[in-house]
């Protein structure tokens, strides 16, 4: 099953938190149906061509902190996604094996299991895909998975352990190396907070300040409108007003729509890795706040999610910060060991549906699994209040709708029966699935 | 660090008097201090005030009344942030040397030993809370990250500025309460000082420059509140000027010299000096 696959069936399914339903039947909780879109998922998803067992994870522990993987031997993945600093770098941005300045700040690797694409402009849509690329990048770890499988292979203890992670194909190979790495990144799901104690239902788990803090932070603010899921990200692309010249997702799928949009970040142990944003330029939580107020750069493809003019008070503020904070752990936080996070699950797609329009609205396409009779075209209608995309890359059908706007409509005739996948480049979370008889 | 024991040097007659004599203030003190704070945040007095049993129950003092420090959870919290920031300030000496590993000390303390005894007074008066910042700073101390390490600190430096400030607002005339603050640095720093010696010999690298971060904390505040209102008069700043001087030859280097350059006796003399000559700022 592809990473797309996986990742549209989890809307799906119930979190395995749940909220204390009969205290709430006893006193209605005015957060309920807020709290609900943030419980904490059952299981970490996976694709079905590497389940995670113990002794791949093992692996891809030892190897994401292995500088054997760069070119000179002098970075690992830890180098810059360090443990002790919750799996980031604390710099601006960071650099590599050749002392360069990244172009782009580390983002942090918690939750990385649930987001259908990686890197700030979305480049790798999985786990696997995306270890290429720090690996070969010149000015990061300079090498290719090839010369470090090569390098690694002569090593036996290393010999014993890819025959322990993969034993039906134990070469130590460039698809051996991705898929240790990745089952071991996605047991970096960040562990509960305080906040998490709260949707469960222990209502004293935040002060009254924190609690005024998420009210805005669903409210006023509306950062919901982004920061949503048990992540806090709704795992789309946005400009925000950032004043660098970087195009990110825009030049990532060559539309000008999309230019300055980055990926929304997790909100998950915020504190613990600061500086801020695509590009580090935010060195506080209250710098970001003074961010959002002043709005930064107007510009046509800032997003529209944004608030036109937010303006907090000076209580607000401390309110929002110290909900913001309820996202962190109180000591220097360590990967999740809720039982749920070892075992995983791959999941199937929800059934199709007879359906030849489709619609995007809320960030989503609706329905999400349509099925088409030979030779019918679906179109797709933007109902929402902002700016969509099509894009279908498939062998059989490569399609890019460009920008489309609210109201826009575009059609599409799939060249032979099949199964696509369809996502929108802007906000890639809208997944769509055709079946075509 | 050792624990806060409060250790008396006899010879120096002065600062017993001069310790008596703050000590009545500071009983006066309390008193406005629980008013002031309960009419700001619009609260009853605790029981234990109505009953006068103790000044400070309720406010988030009770805490700070184990270790036979100061009684005013005012000077009291003050001490323990110039303790932090002197922690902090020998900690990036340190680093400044490329010691990392002997720097980690003096960011793990602060959370290990003061934040704890801080928190009740920092949620009770709404500061926002820094602990988490701490423990972020000392986790790139950990790494041995400069970047990280210099951006960590300034979030931890911003909350301690904010923190300081809402206390200050308890605290009228401000010059006493930050000058008998400083005062209890400087006494912390001479009970580090005598732990780290052994028959006249260094044997507590750590303990030794949690004596110099906190000296020399002392003096900037002191010299902060000098350029106040002028309490203090060109002759006593002078002298004071001086007995830090001598003071600070203690401490040579960030870490130990092979002999002690002032013993625990001499070092309370200083102190005592720098009492007194501060005393017109603390009446």
């Amino acid at each position: 099953m592809g990473a797309a696959a996986v990742f549209v069936a989890l809307a799906g399914l119930k979190p395995a938190a749940t909220i204390d339903r009969q205290a709430r039947a006893q006193s209605p909780d005015p957060f309920a149906g807020l709290k609900e879109k943030f419980t904490r998922p059952g299981f970490v998803p996976y694709p079905a061509d590497n389940a995670p067992t113990p002794e791949k994870i093992a692996l891809g522990r030892r190897l994401f902190a292995d500088k054997a993987l760069s070119s000179v031997g002098t970075i690992a993945c830890a180098s810059c996604h360090d443990p002790r600093l919750a799996f980031t770098d604390g710099e601006v941005r960071g650099k590599g094996v050749t002392g360069r300045s990244l172009a782009r700040h580390t983002p942090s690797l918690w939750n990385a299991a649930f987001s259908p694409l990686l890197f700030w402009d979305g480049r790798a849509s999985s786990l696997e895909e995306q270890v290429h690329f720090p690996v070969e990048h010149p000015d990061e770890m300079g090498s290719t998975l090839e010369t470090a499988a090569q390098r690694l292979a002569r090593d036996e203890s290393y010999r014993g352990a890819f025959l322990a992670a993969f034993p039906e194909d134990p070469e130590v190979s460039p698809h051996s190396i991705a898929g240790a790495l990745a089952a071991y990144e996605r047991t970096l799901v960040s562990p509960p907070t305080r906040f998490d104690a709260w949707v469960a239902g222990k209502a004293d788990a935040l002060t009254p300040s924190e609690v005024r803090g998420f009210r805005l932070f669903a409210g006023k603010g509306r950062c919901i409108s982004c920061h949503v899921g048990f992540d806090f990200t709704d795992h789309n692309f946005y400009d925000i007003g950032l004043p660098d010249g970087d195009r990110g997702r825009g030049k990532e799928i060559g539309l000008p729509a999309a230019d300055h949009a980055f990926k929304t970040p997790t909100l998950r142990e915020l504190a613990w890795t600061a500086p801020y944003m695509h590009d580090g330029s935010l060195a506080t939580l209250d710098d970001v706040l003074r961010h959002y107020e002043e709005g930064g750069l107007d510009r046509p493809t800032r997003s529209r999610d944004l608030p036109a003019k937010l303006r907090l008070t000076d209580d607000e503020r401390t309110d929002l910060v110290a909900f913001l904070e309820t996202l962190s752990s109180d000591t220097p936080p360590q990967p999740s060991t809720e039982p749920w996070v070892a075992g995983g699950r791959p999941v199937s797609p929800p059934p199709p549906q007879d359906a030849t329009v489709v619609s995007q609205i809320n960030k989503t396409f609706n329905p999400g699994h349509v099925r088409l009779k030979a030779a019918q075209a679906l179109t797709v209608l933007n109902d929402d209040t902002r700016t969509h995309n099509v894009r279908i890359f498939d062998a059989k059908l490569n399609f890019n709708s460009g920008a489309q706007e609210p109201r826009e409509s575009v059609t599409i005739r799939f060249p032979q029966p099949g199964t696509y996948e369809a996502f929108c480049g802007i906000h890639p979370s809208m997944r769509l699935t055709v079946e075509v008889k | 660090m050792a624990k806060f024991t409060r250790k008396l040097w006899v010879g120096i007659g002065v600062a017993t008097v001069a310790s008596a004599s703050m000590a009545q203030g500071i009983g006066a003190q309390d008193v406005d201090h629980d008013e002031m704070e309960h009419k700001a945040h619009g609260a009853p007095l605790p029981p234990a005030l109505n009953g006068g049993a103790n000044l400070n129950s309720g406010e988030g003092g009770e805490a700070y009344l184990t270790d036979g420090g100061p009684t005013d959870t005012r000077v009291r919290f003050y001490r323990d942030i110039e303790l932090t920031r002197g922690h902090l300030l020998v900690g990036q000496q340190l680093i400044d040397l490329e010691l990392w590993d002997e720097a980690l000390p003096h960011f793990l303390h602060p959370t290990e030993e003061l934040y704890g005894l801080m928190e009740k007074y920092i949620k009770l008066h709404n500061m926002r809370p820094f602990g988490r910042e701490l423990k972020a700073l000392a986790q790139t101390v950990k790494a041995k990250r400069k970047g990280a390490y210099e951006r960590a600190l300034k979030p931890v430096e911003q909350r301690i500025d904010a923190a300081l400030g809402t206390a200050k607002t308890f605290m009228r005339p401000e010059q006493r309460f930050v000058v008998q603050s400083a005062i209890e640095v400087l006494r912390s720093a001479q009970s580090e000082y005598a732990e780290s010696m052994e028959n006249g010999v260094f044997v507590k690298p750590v303990e030794y420059q949690d004596s110099r971060g906190f000296v020399w904390r002392a003096e900037r505040v002191i010299e902060e509140a000098a350029a106040g209102p002028p309490l203090l008069d060109a002759d006593s700043l002078a002298k004071v000027r001086a007995a830090f001087g001598k003071l600070k030859a203690a401490w040579p280097a960030p870490l130990p010299p092979p002999k002690p350059a002032l013993d625990v006796g001499e070092m309370s003399a200083l102190i005592s000096q720098i009492e007194l000559h501060t005393s017109s700022m603390t009446r």
